[in-house]
C-alpha cells in the first residue's frame, strides 16, 4: 500500500510448520494466522467447535481485539494464497453462476460454494466459524460491487456466531465488471448498532431501497458510470457502518480503502 | 399595490420551481439537477410494466401489481418500481404496516429497456425475502421466477415461498 510509509520497508516472512516459534512478522497470511492442515505432528489444524472464537454467539460486550486497519490490508496484499483464489473466481466470472470460497471451513483453508446454473445468486451453509468468504458476481445481472445482500450476509455470519475474528475477518467479491472489492471490519461495536438500525427485517428493506435509489439517481441523473455509481452508493450506505471498503488493482496486490466524498470515490490513507 | 403584485408573482414563481417536473428520457443529458425536482421516468419505458398482472393457479386467482412510486432521495424526487401481491382472496394485507411492499432492484432507463426486472420480493405469509425475476416475454404477458436470495443461508430458506415460483401472467387490460 503506497499510504503506508513504513511498507515497503519490511520483508515478507514465510511461516512453515515445525521449527521454533516464528517471529513477529509484519505480514500474515490467512494460513499463518489460522494454521490448517499441514504436517510435523504440530497442533496446528483447524478448530472448529471449542475454545476461544464465538463458537455460537457474538458478545458485544467482548469484542475481538481490534487489528490496525493498515496491518489488515497489507495482510490481504500479501497473502499469495487469498490472491490465487481471486484469480480463480475472476476466471470463474465467465461462468453462468456464481462461485466462492469459505475461508477456513469444514478442514478446507478456502472450502469452495457454488451457486445454481444460470441464477445471479450463490447461499451458502456455515457449520462452526469462518474466517471470510470470497465470492463472484456474474454477468449480466451481477453487481459490480457488494450487493445489500452481501452485507446483510455478514452481519447474519456475525449475529449466529460464524465469525471466527471480527478483528480479521474479511469478504472479498470479484465481479465480471473486472472490479474487486473486499470489506473488513474497523469497528464491530459500530457495526452492531449500524445492523440494528439497518440489516434486520423492515429496516434491511429501507436500507436496500435506500442504496438503490441512490444508485439509479447517481447514473442516471448525475451521469456516473454504473461502477462509479455503485461504489459511490454503497460507500454512501455504509457510512458509520464500522465497515471499510476496499478497491483491488487488476492483479489483487494491492488494496486501497475508499469512501465517498460528494459524489465521487476518493482514497483513504489505511493508517 | 405594486408590492402585493410583485408578491403574487413571486410567490407564484415560487410555487413553479417547488413543483418542476422533468422527464428523463433515453440519450437525455440533465445538466443542472435541481434539488425539489420530480425527475419522472419516461413513460414509454415505465407503462409496459405497470398494472395488474394475473393468472390463476390451482384455482386461486394470483395477482401481481406493478405501480410506480415518487421517492425523495437528497431532496431529488425519483421514480422507483414497486410491486405487490394477492392470493387466495387475500387483498387487505398491505393495509399493515408490517408488511412492506417488493421492490425493483434496478429501474434505471438501460434496464427498463431490456424487458426484465428484478423484484426484492417479500412473501408476507412466509415473513421473507426472495428475488422475483419479472420479464416481459411479449405484449401483456411476463413470466415469474423467483428465487432464493444469495448469502448466508438462514432458517428463511426451510421455508421456502408461500406462492408458486414459476407462473407466467397475463395484464389486465
Amino acid at each position: 500500500m503506497s499510504n503506508c510509509n513504513w511498507c515497503g520497508e519490511l520483508d515478507e516472512v514465510n511461516i512453515t510448520s515445525g521449527g521454533s516459534p516464528s517471529p513477529p512478522s509484519p505480514y500474515v497470511s490467512i494460513a499463518h494466522m489460522y494454521p490448517t492442515g499441514g504436517g510435523g505432528g504440530l497442533p496446528n489444524e483447524w478448530d472448529f467447535g471449542g475454545g476461544g472464537g464465538h463458537n455460537g454467539t457474538h458478545n458485544p460486550d467482548n469484542p475481538d481485539p481490534e487489528e490496525n486497519p493498515c496491518d489488515k490490508i497489507n495482510e490481504l496484499e500479501s497473502d499469495r494464497a487469498f490472491k490465487r483464489r481471486l484469480l480463480d473466481l475472476e476466471e470463474n466470472t465467465s461462468l453462468d453462476y456464481e462461485t466462492g470460497f469459505l475461508i477456513n471451513h469444514n478442514g478446507s483453508v478456502y472450502d469452495p460454494i457454488a451457486g445454481s446454473p444460470n441464477t445471479d445468486e450463490i447461499n451458502f451453509n456455515v457449520s462452526g466459524t469462518i474466517d471470510g468468504y470470497l465470492h463472484s458476481h456474474v454477468l449480466p445481472n451481477g453487481n459490480s460491487i457488494f450487493s445489500p445482500d452481501d452485507i446483510e450476509a455478514l452481519y447474519l455470519l456475525y449475529n449466529n456466531g460464524h465469525i471466527n475474528n471480527t478483528g480479521t475477518f474479511v469478504i472479498s467479491v470479484v465481479t465480471g465488471h473486472g472490479t474487486s472489492y473486499s470489506i473488513i471490519i474497523d469497528d464491530i461495536n459500530a457495526f452492531n448498532t449500524f445492523s440494528q438500525n439497518n440489516l434486520i427485517g423492515d429496516n434491511f428493506n429501507s436500507f436496500s431501497i435506500g442504496y438503490e435509489a441512490d444508485y439509479n439517481q447517481l447514473n442516471d441523473l448525475f451521469g456516473l458510470s454504473s461502477i462509479s455509481a455503485r461504489e459511490v452508493a454503497l460507500l454512501n450506505a455504509l457510512e458509520n457502518s464500522g465497515l471499510s471498503i476496499l478497491k483491488g488493482n487488476s492483479d489483487y496486490s494491492d488494496w486501497q480503502k475508499i469512501k465517498a466524498q460528494g459524489r465521487q470515490t476518493v482514497d483513504v490513507d489505511c493508517n | 399595490m405594486k408590492t402585493i403584485i410583485f408578491t403574487l408573482a413571486l410567490l407564484l414563481n415560487l410555487s413553479c420551481v417547488t413543483a418542476q417536473e422533468v422527464t428523463i428520457k433515453k440519450g437525455t443529458k440533465i445538466e443542472d439537477v435541481k434539488k425539489g425536482t420530480y425527475y419522472k421516468t419516461d413513460k414509454a419505458l415505465l407503462n409496459k410494466y405497470l398494472g395488474i398482472w394475473s393468472t390463476t393457479v390451482n384455482k386461486k386467482v394470483f395477482k401481481f401489481e406493478i405501480l410506480k412510486s415518487k421517492t425523495e432521495v437528497d431532496g431529488i424526487f425519483i421514480d422507483r418500481i414497486v410491486g405487490r401481491y394477492y392470493y387466495d382472496e387475500k387483498s387487505d394485507v398491505y393495509l399493515s404496516d408490517a408488511t412492506y411492499e417488493c421492490s425493483a432492484m434496478e429501474y434505471g432507463l438501460d434496464v427498463l429497456e431490456k424487458g426484465k426486472l428484478r423484484f426484492r420480493f417479500f412473501d408476507y405469509d412466509n415473513d421473507k425475502l426472495g428475488v422475483l425475476e419479472f420479464e416481459l416475454i411479449e405484449e401483456n404477458k411476463a413470466s415469474w421466477h423467483l428465487l432464493e436470495r444469495g448469502g448466508y443461508r438462514d432458517e428463511s430458506f426451510r421455508k421456502g415461498f408461500s406462492v408458486p415460483i414459476e407462473m407466467v401472467l397475463i395484464r389486465k387490460k
